[in-house]
């Protein structure tokens, strides 16, 4: 069955529980695959209000709909010892309620091997963000999505390192031949939120038609600075939540120093110009569409909004996004 | 030198003959099914205006469409040669409001005249020169009636300013009340949502003097004034407001061959 179909059958289920098309299309697709129990029965649900407050209200629907018991993980908004304690205390929290459920007692040796393996996670995705400040710079739009699943759908295994390395040193040979993801390059972008993933592909051959490129994706990419230590496992998971890239925009207050992060992204990845894929569906984030467009503006870079839905492929056309694109290109050559 | 503009729009395609010494002919035709053939006859009537023909002459097209014209390879995009055309006729403009058939673009100019910011509504075709004649059509009366009626209006009628299907209804209802809504008001009304949706998209990009206004639409008086009146200051309006965008096509063409890019 085409993904299309897939997507819209999933979509319109959640839709049937009330979740309408203005509200988070991820959110709604999560209700609608259980809705319609296409995934396997989970004996305990796990989530938590990060990386956005609407993910704390979905987990309660999940268990409504699976019937499972469930943990909520609150995570507090700041960066602070007292706030880093609290969060320790809800996943020993979380430990304490998997272990009475299962039966099982938790293997913390293990824990500590993956928080080595985040560890050496993270500071690929860092190494791999300071190989794209190269010009031309290596890596197309579609590596950006691919670097996103990585974490989600890897945190702190193998596969992510596996993956990580291996892209970490084709980008690094890319960057050694001189070699960019389009050619020539005529634009370095900056890429806030995340494009529609389903015109991904068409993205791609766009941005090689127009020599594009996106180097950097402050809200999504580029981890802040902080290590991990395997001695303090749970600690260290608690740490991870502040370190990962998406906490910037996506949960709690838009603060200085992500904004800061933004316009030193900017000159340090040489950009031309940013694109804000706004989705319509994440209220808090397109709030910040304003603010960031005015202190990129202060930089004198340009930034281009496109109203969209990451998920739901009824919201855009290609022919739309299209002719955005050549207009802002088109802008960008101007100037 | 002599260039050739055209602007395939929604409802019309209209063209522009720029010589040295400034526009020497214009076409403003219909758009029917076949937009090549469309465009030729705009072409012609704007090369028979200025006695050339189209040997030899750069053209540009821009607006929907303009890739499918076969007697061009050069386009670019409305908002680049909204930006064009209007710095040619008034350089101290900073922002344009382009009111077309079916879209309404807010184009803002830096000092060189160049693009440096823009905003669409793309959503919905409230605001737009079709929303405006669906909108008399219900009320019975022809655009220009309208905007006559729009200069006697002592109130406005509440008219939503989000959705066109919404503010058809809204209409409807003025229309058929017992006693029924003012024409005049109504058509104030009608005016004022379409202006309240005209700013805050301005405001999307930043308010900045001087403002002209572009597209079929500006040539409606009644709705240029309530505009000015909420703006609380004067825009600009050229003679041919419609033409603005093929002009900016024929400055690029010029431009193009100048810097010897000329496909």
């Amino acid at each position: 069955m085409p993904l299309y179909w897939v997507q819209a059958e999933v979509l319109a289920k959640g839709a049937e529980l009330g979740l309408a098309p203005e509200i988070c299309s991820p959110h709604r697709g999560v209700a609608g695959i259980f809705a319609l129990e296409a995934l396997p029965h989970p004996d305990i649900i796990l989530w938590s209000n990060l990386i956005c407050d609407n993910t704390a209200k979905c987990g309660e629907l999940m268990m409504e709909l699976s019937g499972s018991p469930g943990f909520f993980l609150d995570n507090p908004f700041q960066d602070s010892p007292g706030e880093m304690d609290y969060l320790t205390g809800e996943l020993e929290d979380m430990v304490h309620f998997l272990e009475e459920k299962s039966g099982k007692k938790m293997d913390w040796d293990r824990l500590s091997e993956m928080v080595a393996l985040t560890e050496e996670e993270i500071e690929l995705h860092r190494e791999i963000s300071e190989l794209r400040k190269a010009v031309p710079s290596p890596m197309s739009i579609s590596g950006y999505l691919e670097l996103l699943s990585a974490d989600y759908m890897f945190p702190g295994q193998p596969e992510a390192i596996q993956y990580l390395t291996q892209l970490r040193d084709e980008l690094k040979e890319r960057v050694q031949q001189g070699n960019g993801a389009v050619s020539p390059e005529r634009f370095r972008l900056m890429t806030l939120f995340v494009p529609p993933m389903y015109l991904i592909s068409y993205l791609g051959r766009l941005f090689e038609e127009l020599g594009a490129v996106s180097v950097v994706e402050p809200l999504f990419t580029c981890w802040s600075e902080g290590k991990l230590d395997p001695a303090k496992p749970l600690e260290s998971v608690a740490k991870k939540s502040f370190l990962i890239p998406e906490r910037r925009s996506m949960y709690g207050p838009l603060s200085e120093q992500a904004l800061q992060d933004i316009t030193d992204g900017a000159e340090q990845y040489k950009i031309d110009g940013a694109i804000y894929w706004a989705f319509m569906g994440c209220r808090h984030t397109c709030a910040t569409i304003r603010v960031i467009k005015e202190i990129l503006s202060e930089v004198d870079i340009p930034m281009l909004t496109i109203d969209c839905d990451i998920v739901d492929p009824t919201i855009n056309s290609e022919e739309e996004v299209r002719d955005k694109l050549d207009q802002f290109f088109e802008m960008l050559e101007d100037r | 030198m002599k260039t050739l503009g055209i602007d395939i729009g929604s409802l019309n395609i209209k063209a522009v003959v720029l010589e040295d010494e400034g526009i020497s002919g214009t076409g403003v035709v219909p758009l029917d099914d076949d937009i090549e053939a469309s465009a030729r006859m705009a072409m012609e009537k704007a090369l028979d205006q200025s006695e050339l023909n189209l040997d030899g002459l750069p053209v540009l097209a821009t607006g929907v469409g303009a890739k499918q014209i076969s007697f061009t390879s050069q386009q670019k995009t409305i908002t680049t040669c909204l930006a064009r055309g209007i710095h040619h006729l008034y350089p101290s403009v900073r922002m344009v409001i382009d009111m077309g058939a079916e879209s309404m673009t807010v184009v803002k100019l830096n000092e060189r005249g160049r693009l440096a910011d823009w905003a669409n509504h793309d959503k919905c075709a409230s605001g737009t020169g079709l929303f405006l004649q669906q909108m008399a059509k219900l009320m019975g009366i022809t655009l220009d009636e309208m905007a006559q009626l729009s200069f006697q209006a002592h109130s406005r009628a509440d008219i939503t300013s989000t959705c066109a299907v919404f503010a058809e209804s809204e209409v409807i209802s003025h229309v058929h009340r017992d006693p029924p809504t003012p024409m005049e008001d109504i058509a104030a009304g009608i005016y004022f949502s379409v202006v309240s949706r005209t700013i805050s998209l301005c405001k999307r990009v930043g308010i900045e003097k001087d403002i002209a206004v572009t597209g079929g639409v500006a040539l409606n008086d009644g709705l240029v004034s309530i505009l000015e009146h909420e703006l609380g200051f004067e825009v600009l309006k050229p003679e041919a407001p419609q033409i603005v965008a093929a002009l900016g096509a024929a400055i690029i063409a010029r431009e193009n061959v100048e810097k010897g890019n000329q496909k």
